[in-house]
C-alpha cells in the first residue's frame, strides 16, 4: 500500500507542538509504518525549495503548528495549503492564535521595539532594529517581516481540521492521527483530538455553587485546596469555558486551567464565556464593592483570552488590517554593532 | 349569586407559623405592596395584597391552586415598605411550599439543561439568586455532574442562561437566538452609525424590564427613534458579553446596559452580574485600544422616574463626541 | 393666652426650663432656670423697631423654616408675652437694635441665666407633641423633592398670618398648585416607625382640603388613605361634606412618589383598592400627614418628674379608663398630646380635667394616702451603722427613699405608693410594709401549706394585674383545678424570694409568681425589680435541687382570666405527673440549704411564732 505523505511545519511557535508529536513515543513506530515524513523543518533536513517544488495535493496530511506572525509564515501557509490534501491546524497557535496573538494587544511595532531595544536584559544602546535585508559579505540575508497582526491559520488559508491544545495531548494526537489515517473522517471543519464538553467534565474536584467570591487570587497568592473547585476558592480557572481533552492535567497539578484547548463547541468567544462564569459568584452589595472585587483580577484580557485572542470577537474590534510592517533598513557591514 | 366561601383558620395559622408570616393577620390590606410590585405590570392578575388577604381569611383552596403564588420573584420591593412588616416574599414562599406539599406543581417556565453539553461547572449555581439550580449526579451517567433545576425555587430570571459558558441552558423567551433576533430585526444593524460614516450615533440598549416602572417612561424613550434599538431583558444580568462584542463588531457605535440600582434588583443579584460583565468588558476594550466609553452600564433608580430617557440621551451625547477608535499601531 | 397673662394669680415664666423637682404632693420644690432673652422684659413694649433694623436673617422654626426671622424677634405676632428675644448663636452684636430701641433701652447683652426655686403644690404636664420627620421614608420623597411638604408646613402656607399671607404656593417655583395629593398615615400605623394611629390627621387633612377647596374652587385634591377615622361629634358629617365638595378619596396607601424633573410635579403611585388597580396620579404639590410623636425631651422630663412612659413614648397615665389625667406620681397631672396624640376638643377637655384634679389638691390642707406605706427600722438599717447600701432607694420607682451614709434610710411617706419593692430588696430586713409585713405574709404561707402541701400550687399575685386576672377567671367561669392557693401582694416587687424558698421548705408542690406585663406595672418599674429577682431565684432553686418546672413566673394582666386558668391547669397537670414522695424528697433535701438563706429570720423576734412549728434549724437528734 502506498504510504501516506506527511508534512509538519512550524510557523510562529515555541516548538512544543513538535515535541508533542515526538511524545507519541512508540506510536511513532506505528506511524512510520503507514506514513513517510516529507517535510518537517524542526526534525528533518528537508528544505523549503523542496516543498515549494512539490505538486499540488501531493502531500496527504500536513500538521501545521504555530501562528501566522511573519510574511514567511503566510507564504508557507499558502504553499502548504496548495500542496496538501488535508491541512490540519495543529496546536492552539494555529487554531486560535495562542500566546503569540497576545502581541496584538499592543501591536507589532511595540513588540519589535520592546524586544530589540527596550527590554531590560537587552543591550542595544544604539537602538538598532532588525531589517529585511541584511548585507553580509557572503550575500544578502533576508529576514521575514512582521505582520501588523498575529493571526490564526484559518484566517489566512482554509483549514480542514483543527487539533487544539498547547500543546495537544499526545494521546489525543494519536487518536486524531489514527482517525485521519484510517480515513474515518468527520465533517470538514471539525475539531479533532477533543472530548465532549468542557474541562469541568473531566475535573474531579468538588463543586457546590454555594459560595460567594470576595476576591480573586493569582496562583502565587495562596495555596489551593486540592479537593475543591479552584474557581470556588477564588482562583480564576478557565475550565468552564475550555474544551475538554487534556484530562484536566493542570488541575491535577493543583494549578488552574488556563484555557489552552480553546472554547467549547459552539462558543465563538472564549473570553466572554469565561468572564460570565467567573463573575457568577461575585460578592458585593454595592457598586463600590463590586468594583473592588473586580480590581483583584489582574489583566482581564490576558486572563480571559490567554490562548484565544486571535480567534475572538474582541479581537475584531479596533484591529487594523494590514500586511507587513515595513522595516526600514538594509544594513551594511559597517553599521553592525 | 354569592358563593359560600370556606374559611379555614388553621390555614392562616399554618402560614403564620413559618418565618416572615408572623404578622399576617395584622395586614390591613393597605395596598402598598400591590402598588410597588412590578410583577403586576407583566401579569395584571398578580396582586400580593389579595393573596395575603385570602391567606389571612383562610381561603386555602383558592390560594394554593392559584397561579399568583408562583409569580412573586422575591425582589422584596414590597417588604421594606410594608407598614406591618410582613415579609411578603417569604409568605409567598411558604404558600408555595404548602402547595407543593399538597401536590401542586409550579407552572414554569423552567430552564432546560442540555445534559450532553453541560459539564457541571456550577457557574449557574453560583449566579442563581434562589439556589434553584446546581450540580448533581447525572441520571444517565452518575459519575458525571450536570446542572439540575429545583422547580420549587426557580423564579425564571434567566441569569443561569447568560452565565453558562457552554451555552447548555435555554429558557423560553430568553434565549440567545431571541436576543440576536431582537437586536438585528428590521435590518437595524445594516444602517450606518457614526463610526460607519452615518450622520448620527446609533446605540444598542439592553434594558432590564423591571427598571422602567411605567409606560410613560418607556414612551419617553421613543423619541430617539431608530438611533436606539431597545432590547428588553428580564434582568441586566442576562446580558451576554459576547453579544455586546458582536454588536460592536457589526458597527454599532455603542452598547448601553440599563439595570437596577444597588438594592433594587428584581432578582436580588442580577444587577451585580450585569455590572461585573460590563465593567470587565470596559477594561478589556480599553486594553485593546478601543474606547471603553462605548459600553456603559447605567443604573436606574426607582426614584428617578424618567431615568431611561436620560440614560439614553447621555449615552448618545457621549457617542456623538467620541472620535473613531484608533488601534495603537503607530510605528 | 392674653387673659392668662393678665390674671393676677397666673405667672407666665417663658424662656424657662425645669431643672429639678424634689418633694411630694403638696410640697414640691421646683428648681427652674430662665434663659436670657438679652431683652429686659419690663422695658420691652413689643414695638418691633429692633426687628426692622436687624441685619441677620435666620430660619424661623415657628414657620417650620419656610420663612426667615431676624436674630432679634418674637415667635409670632400673637406671642404671649410679647417680649422680643435675641438668638445669640446668630447675633453679631452690631447694636443696631439698641439704637432703634432708643429711650426704652430694653436690650441688655449682659443678661445671664437666672435660677428660680418655687414651692409648688401640684404639677400639670402639658408639653404637647412633635412631628415625625418623613425624611426617613425615602419613597415619599420628602427632603428630596421640593414640592413634597408636611401637613404642618401646609398649615403655615395656608394660614393668612403665615409667610405667604395665606396664598398657597409651591416651593419649587412659587406657582399656585392646581392639584394637590394628600397622603395619610405617614409614620403612623407603621411598625417600622410608630405603630399607633395619630388620631387627628384624618380630620386635619379633610379640613385642609375643604379650606383649600373654598379658597381655590378649581383645585384638584386627592386624599390617599388606609382608613378614614372620623369618630367624634360631627366628624363623620364633615367627611361626607368633603366628599360632596369634590375632594377625591382613594383607599390605597401610596408606595412611591416620584418627580417629573421638567415640571417639578409629583407622581403618586397607589393601588386603588376599590378598583383593584394601580393608578398614578400627577399632582403639583404633595402633602404628607406626618405622625404625632413625643417631644424629643420626653425622656428627660420623665426622669425629672418620675413619670412613666407608654410604649409609644408618650407619658403614661395612672389608669387609662379610671384616672386618665393622673400621672403615677401623686400630685402630677397630664393634659393634652403629651399623654397621647389627640385633637383640640380632647386636649381642652383633658386640660380642664387636669386642672380640676390639681385644684382638688390645692383646696385641701391635708391629703389622704394609702396606709400601706413602707417604714424603715433605724436599728436594723446598716446605713445607719455607717455602711454603704442604698439598695432600697434603687428599687423605689418614685424616688421616695433618700439614703445618706451614716444615717438610716429615709422614706418620704407621702411619696410612697406601697409597692413593697424596697421591703423585699433590703438584705437586712430593715424595712417593713404596713399591712404587708413579712410576718403577715409568712403566716399566710404557713396556713395555706398546712395540709398536704405537696399537692398544692402556691401563687403569689400582684393586686392590680395578676390577682385581678385570677378574679376575672372566676367571674368568667373559667374552670381550673382546685389545687392553687393565692397570696396577694400589692406588686410582684414585694414578693420576696425568701417567701418562695419558705414555701418549698414548708413542702409546697409548685410555686407560681406572677405580676403585670412589663409596660403595665401600676408602680412603673416595680415589675422590673421583681423580674430581675425571680431570674436569680430560678438559678438558686436549680442549685438547691428543686426541679425547674416546679417554679413558674408568669405575667398576667387583669383581663387575662383565661391565661390564669390555663397556667394553673398546666401546672396542675405537671404536678400530677410527680410522685408526691419525690416532691417531699426534693423539698427535704433542699430544706437545710433554704434554712441557711433564711437565717436572718431566725434572729427576728417578730417571726418567732411563725417558725415555732417548723424551726429553721433543727437540733440534730443524737
Amino acid at each position: 500500500m502506498q504510504k501516506l505523505r506527511l508534512a509538519v511545519h512550524w510557523a510562529s511557535s515555541c516548538g512544543g507542538c513538535d515535541i508533542a508529536l515526538v511524545e507519541l513515543g512508540e506510536h511513532l513506530v506505528e506511524l512510520a509504518q503507514v506514513a513517510d515524513i516529507v517535510f518537517w523543518p524542526c526534525a528533518t533536513d528537508h528544505k523549503y525549495a523542496e516543498v515549494e517544488a512539490m505538486e499540488d495535493d501531493s502531500i496527504d496530511l500536513t500538521l501545521f503548528n504555530g501562528a501566522i506572525r511573519t510574511d514567511h509564515d503566510r507564504h508557507m501557509a499558502h504553499v502548504l495549503r496548495n500542496k496538501s490534501k488535508i491541512l490540519v491546524a495543529f496546536g492552539s497557535c494555529a487554531t486560535e492564535g495562542c500566546i503569540p496573538s497576545l502581541s496584538n494587544i499592543r501591536g507589532a511595532a511595540y513588540a519589535l521595539q520592546r524586544a530589540t531595544a527596550d527590554e531590560l536584559s537587552t543591550v542595544n544602546p544604539k537602538g538598532i532594529m532588525p531589517c529585511r535585508d541584511y548585507q553580509a559579505p557572503e550575500g544578502s540575508l533576508p529576514l521575514p517581516a512582521l505582520e501588523t497582526q498575529v493571526r490564526a491559520l484559518e484566517e489566512v488559508v482554509p483549514v480542514d481540521y483543527a487539533i487544539p491544545g498547547c500543546p495537544p495531548h499526545h494521546d489525543q494526537v494519536w487518536k486524531a492521527i489514527s482517525q485521519i489515517v484510517s480515513g474515518d473522517l468527520p465533517m470538514r471543519g471539525s475539531t479533532l483530538g477533543v472530548d465532549p464538553r468542557t474541562v469541568c467534565d473531566q475535573c474531579p474536584r468538588k463543586r457546590t455553587g454555594k459560595i460567594r467570591i470576595s476576591r480573586f487570587l493569582r496562583v502565587h497568592e495562596g495555596e489551593p485546596d486540592p479537593d475543591i473547585c479552584l474557581l470556588e476558592q477564588g482562583y480564576i480557572c478557565a475550565g468552564p469555558a475550555t474544551r475538554a481533552g487534556c484530562g484536566a492535567l493542570c488541575i491535577g497539578a493543583n494549578m488552574p486551567c488556563r484555557g489552552c484547548y480553546g472554547p467549547p463547541e459552539g462558543v465563538l468567544d472564549q473570553g466572554a464565556a469565561l468572564l460570565s462564569a467567573v463573575v457568577a459568584g461575585l460578592e458585593g452589595k454595592s457598586d463600590a464593592e463590586i468594583r473592588a472585587v473586580l480590581d483583584t483580577i489582574a489583566d482581564p484580557v490576558g486572563t480571559f483570552y490567554r490562548f484565544s485572542l486571535a480567534g475572538s470577537i474582541l479581537h475584531t474590534l479596533g484591529s487594523e488590517d494590514g500586511d507587513t510592517l515595513a522595516q526600514s533598513c538594509s544594513m551594511r557591514p559597517e553599521e553592525q554593532p | 349569586m354569592a358563593v359560600q366561601t370556606k374559611l379555614d383558620a388553621h390555614f392562616a395559622q399554618e402560614v403564620m407559623a413559618r418565618p416572615g408570616g408572623e404578622h399576617l393577620l395584622t395586614c390591613m390590606a393597605c395596598g402598598t405592596c400591590a402598588s410597588i410590585c412590578l410583577v403586576r405590570r407583566f401579569h395584571p392578575a398578580f396582586n400580593p395584597r389579595r393573596v395575603l388577604h385570602q391567606a389571612a381569611l383562610g381561603m386555602r383552596e383558592a390560594v394554593l391552586s392559584s397561579e399568583e403564588i408562583w409569580l412573586c420573584s422575591a425582589c422584596d420591593a414590597c417588604y421594606p415598605r410594608c407598614p406591618q412588616e410582613i415579609h411578603i416574599s417569604e409568605v409567598m414562599g411558604t404558600l408555595r411550599d404548602i402547595a407543593i406539599g399538597k401536590g401542586y406543581e409550579a407552572p414554569g417556565p423552567f430552564p432546560e439543561v442540555d445534559r450532553d453539553v453541560c459539564s457541571g461547572c456550577a457557574a449557574c449555581a453560583r449566579v442563581c439568586p434562589y439556589e434553584a439550580i446546581g450540580p448533581a449526579p447525572d441520571e444517565d451517567d452518575p459519575s458525571r455532574q450536570t446542572a439540575h433545576v429545583d422547580k420549587t425555587r426557580c423564579l425564571h430570571c434567566g441569569l443561569c442562561v447568560a452565565t453558562c459558558p457552554s451555552g447548555a441552558i435555554t429558557l423560553e423567551e430568553v434565549n440567545e437566538q431571541e436576543v440576536l433576533t431582537r437586536v438585528s430585526a428590521g435590518g437595524w444593524l445594516d444602517q450606518p452609525g457614526r463610526l460607519a460614516g452615518g450622520p448620527e450615533p446609533r446605540c444598542l440598549a439592553f434594558v432590564c424590564q423591571w427598571s422602567v416602572r411605567s409606560d410613560a417612561a418607556w414612551a419617553r424613550a421613543e423619541r430617539f427613534g431608530d438611533q436606539v434599538r431597545l432590547v428588553r431583558l428580564p434582568c441586566s444580568g442576562r446580558v451576554d458579553p459576547a453579544v455586546i462584542l458582536w454588536a460592536l463588531g457589526k458597527g454599532v457605535d455603542g452598547v448601553l446596559v440599563i439595570g437596577c440600582d444597588d438594592d433594587e434588583c428584581h432578582y436580588q443579584r442580577g444587577t451585580f452580574a450585569g455590572r461585573s460583565k460590563v465593567y470587565l468588558l470596559q477594561e478589556m476594550l480599553a486594553t485593546m485600544g478601543y474606547q471603553p466609553e462605548r459600553v456603559r452600564f447605567s443604573r436606574q433608580s426607582i426614584y428617578e422616574r424618567f431615568g431611561l430617557e436620560r440614560s439614553i440621551e447621555d449615552m448618545l451625547q457621549t457617542l456623538g463626541q467620541l472620535p473613531a477608535p484608533v488601534a495603537e499601531q503607530a510605528i | 393666652m392674653v387673659d392668662a397673662a393678665r390674671h393676677p394669680n397666673i405667672t407666665i415664666l417663658s424662656n424657662t426650663e425645669v431643672e429639678h423637682v424634689d418633694g411630694y404632693i403638696g410640697n414640691f420644690s421646683v428648681n427652674l432656670v430662665t434663659k436670657p432673652r438679652y431683652v429686659i422684659a419690663d422695658r420691652c413694649n413689643g414695638c418691633g423697631a429692633c426687628t426692622d433694623v436687624c441685619p441677620i436673617e435666620i430660619p424661623n422654626p415657628f414657620e417650620l423654616d419656610i420663612a426667615p426671622r431676624k436674630a432679634i424677634d418674637v415667635p409670632h405676632g400673637q406671642a404671649v408675652p410679647l417680649i422680643y428675644a435675641i438668638d445669640m448663636d446668630h447675633c453679631i452684636q452690631c447694636y443696631k437694635c439698641v439704637t432703634a430701641c432708643g429711650k426704652l433701652d430694653a436690650i441688655d447683652f449682659s443678661q445671664q441665666p437666672e435660677e428660680l426655686n418655687l414651692d409648688i403644690g401640684t404639677i400639670v404636664v402639658a408639653t404637647g407633641f412633635a412631628s415625625f420627620d418623613p425624611t426617613v421614608i425615602p419613597e415619599y420623597g420628602y427632603g428630596r423633592y421640593p414640592n413634597v411638604i408636611t401637613a404642618m408646613e401646609m398649615e403655615r402656607l395656608a394660614n393668612s398670618a403665615g409667610p405667604t399671607v395665606g396664598r398657597l404656593v409651591r416651593p419649587s417655583d412659587g406657582k399656585r398648585p392646581e392639584s394637590l395629593a394628600i397622603i395619610q398615615c405617614v409614620g403612623s400605623r407603621d411598625k417600622r416607625f410608630n405603630e399607633y394611629c395619630s388620631g387627628f390627621c384624618c380630620m386635619y387633612a379633610i379640613k385642609n382640603a375643604i379650606l383649600l377647596k373654598q379658597m381655590y374652587h378649581d383645585i384638584d385634591i386627592t386624599i390617599f388613605y388606609i382608613d378614614i377615622r372620623t369618630p367624634s361629634k360631627g366628624y363623620e358629617e364633615f367627611y361626607q361634606r368633603a366628599r360632596e365638595s369634590g375632594i377625591r378619596f382613594i383607599q390605597g396607601r401610596p408606595s412611591l412618589v416620584s418627580e417629573d424633573p421638567d415640571t417639578g410635579n409629583l407622581i403618586v403611585e397607589a393601588e386603588d383598592r376599590a378598583l383593584g388597580q394601580v393608578i398614578e396620579v400627577e399632582a403639583e404639590l404633595v402633602m404628607l400627614s406626618a405622625a404625632a410623636i413625643p417631644q424629643p425631651d420626653a425622656e428627660d422630663l420623665a426622669n425629672k418628674l418620675t413619670l412613666a412612659r407608654s410604649p409609644s413614648g408618650f407619658f403614661m397615665e395612672y389608669h387609662p379608663k379610671l384616672r386618665p389625667v393622673d400621672a403615677p406620681t401623686d400630685g402630677v397631672y397630664l393634659a393634652g398630646a403629651a399623654q397621647g396624640p389627640k385633637d383640640i376638643p380632647a386636649s381642652v377637655a383633658q386640660g380642664s380635667a387636669a386642672a380640676s384634679r390639681a385644684a382638688r389638691v390645692l383646696s385641701q390642707d391635708t391629703w389622704e394616702i394609702e396606709p400601706i406605706v413602707a417604714e424603715v427600722d433605724p436599728t436594723l438599717c446598716i446605713s445607719a451603722h455607717g455602711k454603704r447600701c442604698g439598695v432600697c432607694a434603687r428599687a423605689c420607682p418614685y424616688g421616695a427613699i433618700v439614703v445618706e451614709q451614716g444615717k438610716p434610710a429615709q422614706i418620704m411617706t407621702a411619696k410612697c405608693h406601697g409597692c413593697g419593692g424596697c421591703v423585699a430588696e433590703c438584705p437586712h430586713n430593715a424595712i417593713q410594709q404596713h399591712h404587708f409585713t413579712d410576718a403577715q405574709l409568712l403566716a399566710q404561707i404557713k396556713a395555706l401549706l398546712q395540709d398536704r402541701p405537696e399537692e398544692k400550687i402556691l401563687a403569689f399575685m400582684c393586686n392590680w394585674c395578676s390577682y385581678a386576672g385570677a378574679d376575672t377567671a372566676g367571674t368568667s367561669h373559667f374552670s381550673y383545678p382546685a389545687s392553687s392557693r393565692g397570696i396577694r401582694v400589692m406588686c410582684c416587687a414585694r414578693t420576696d424570694d425568701k417567701f418562695v424558698l419558705e414555701a418549698f421548705r414548708r413542702g409546697a408542690g409548685m410555686v407560681l409568681v406572677s405580676g403585670c406585663h412589663p409596660q403595665d406595672c401600676h408602680y412603673i418599674t416595680g415589675q422590673q425589680v421583681g423580674a430581675r429577682r425571680f431570674e436569680r431565684l430560678r438559678s438558686t432553686l436549680e442549685r438547691m435541687g428543686i426541679d425547674a418546672e416546679r417554679f413558674r413566673v408568669e405575667w398576667i394582666s387583669a383581663a387575662e382570666g383565661e391565661k390564669y386558668a390555663r397556667v394553673i391547669t398546666e401546672m396542675h397537670e405537671a404536678l400530677s405527673s410527680y410522685d408526691p414522695a419525690a416532691i417531699r424528697q426534693q423539698n427535704r433535701e433542699a430544706a437545710p440549704k433554704i434554712a441557711r438563706r433564711l437565717r436572718k429570720w431566725d434572729e427576728d423576734p417578730r417571726l418567732e411564732s411563725i417558725f415555732q412549728d417548723l424551726p429553721l434549724f433543727q437540733e440534730v437528734a443524737e
